[in-house]
């Protein structure tokens, strides 16, 4: 595989998950490549059923309050549902480490852009006092 | 040999292959608004990599063996867009952006595509509310 694709791969945060044969282009290789995507969807969607049920227990200090406010939370929101403070718990922590990571991931991001931003204004900064340095008589006749 | 000619939009130095996959339905097997996903695909293909071409979905189901003959009902669209990975680069961020705001609102459980055979997906974690519905 090409370096350059799996390197866009890793940008995007996406997994590679198979190499496909040559199938041929037009109606015929889409054709042959919708019934892989069906197949792996399958897949996916009962993978994510086994791992919902695959969950480790983590042993986390709650205080009286927290667990009463989750419990209230978990009353107000799905009221015909007995879902416990347990239960909620686990799923905002799943939820929001998921949010968190994507904005630290966002945060990662923009500061390598900025940080490229001010070396290549640098590198500019240099490039025209090298010019100058290596120029002087061009400059002052130019100017 | 016949003498070759240029076609308009037509380069060899397009020679990446990207396919986008439009899924039908949600992890929960909830049909969403797929039409329009294939023109907001379009629009980006479109836009950003010089063209796109959308096959249509093929009518009916397939059986899958693996799972005891269990029809399969998902009917994706496929979206062809023959680029170079120059502009896959250049416009990784808003295709970025497309791919999660696609897995995010269509409630997928991945978003596949793509890009030269590589099959690739991009994986989406069910929220807190779903979790807690179990």
């Amino acid at each position: 595989m090409d370096e350059r694709i799996r390197q866009i791969a890793k940008q995007l945060g996406a997994d590679i998950v198979a190499e496909l044969p040559d199938v041929g282009h037009g109606a015929l290789g889409a054709a042959h490549y919708a019934k892989f995507y069906q197949k792996r969807m399958e897949q996916v969607r009962s993978q994510a059923e086994e791992d919902d049920t695959k969950s480790r227990q983590l042993q986390v200090p709650v205080d009286e309050a927290t667990v009463r406010a989750l419990e209230a939370i978990a009353q107000l929101l799905w009221p015909q549902e007995k879902i416990g403070a347990a239960q909620l718990a686990s799923g905002l922590l799943k939820g929001m480490s998921v949010v968190i990571l994507d904005q630290l991931i966002k945060q990662v991001e923009s500061d390598r852009d900025a940080a490229k931003k001010t070396l290549d204004a640098k590198a500019a900064l240099v490039a025209a006092m090298r010019e100058i340095l290596e120029h002087p008589q061009g400059r002052q006749a130019a100017g | 040999m016949a003498d070759s000619v240029e076609m308009p939009g037509v380069s060899k130095a397009e020679s990446t292959l990207l396919v986008l996959f439009i899924p039908s339905v949600d992890r929960h097997m909830q049909p969403i608004d797929q039409p329009k996903w294939e023109t907001a695909a379009l629009e980006v293909l479109g836009t950003r990599f010089g063209g796109a071409t959308a096959f249509p979905k093929g009518r009916g189901v397939w059986r899958d063996e693996e799972q005891g003959g269990k029809l399969i009902y998902d009917e994706p669209i496929l979206i062809h867009c023959y680029t170079n990975v120059d502009a896959v680069e250049k416009y990784l961020k808003e295709f970025h952006e497309f791919l999660v705001r696609l897995g995010q609102e269509t409630n997928q459980g991945a978003v596949g595509f793509v890009i030269d055979r590589t099959y690739m997906e991009i994986r989406f974690p069910l929220l807190p509310r779903e979790v807690a519905n179990g």
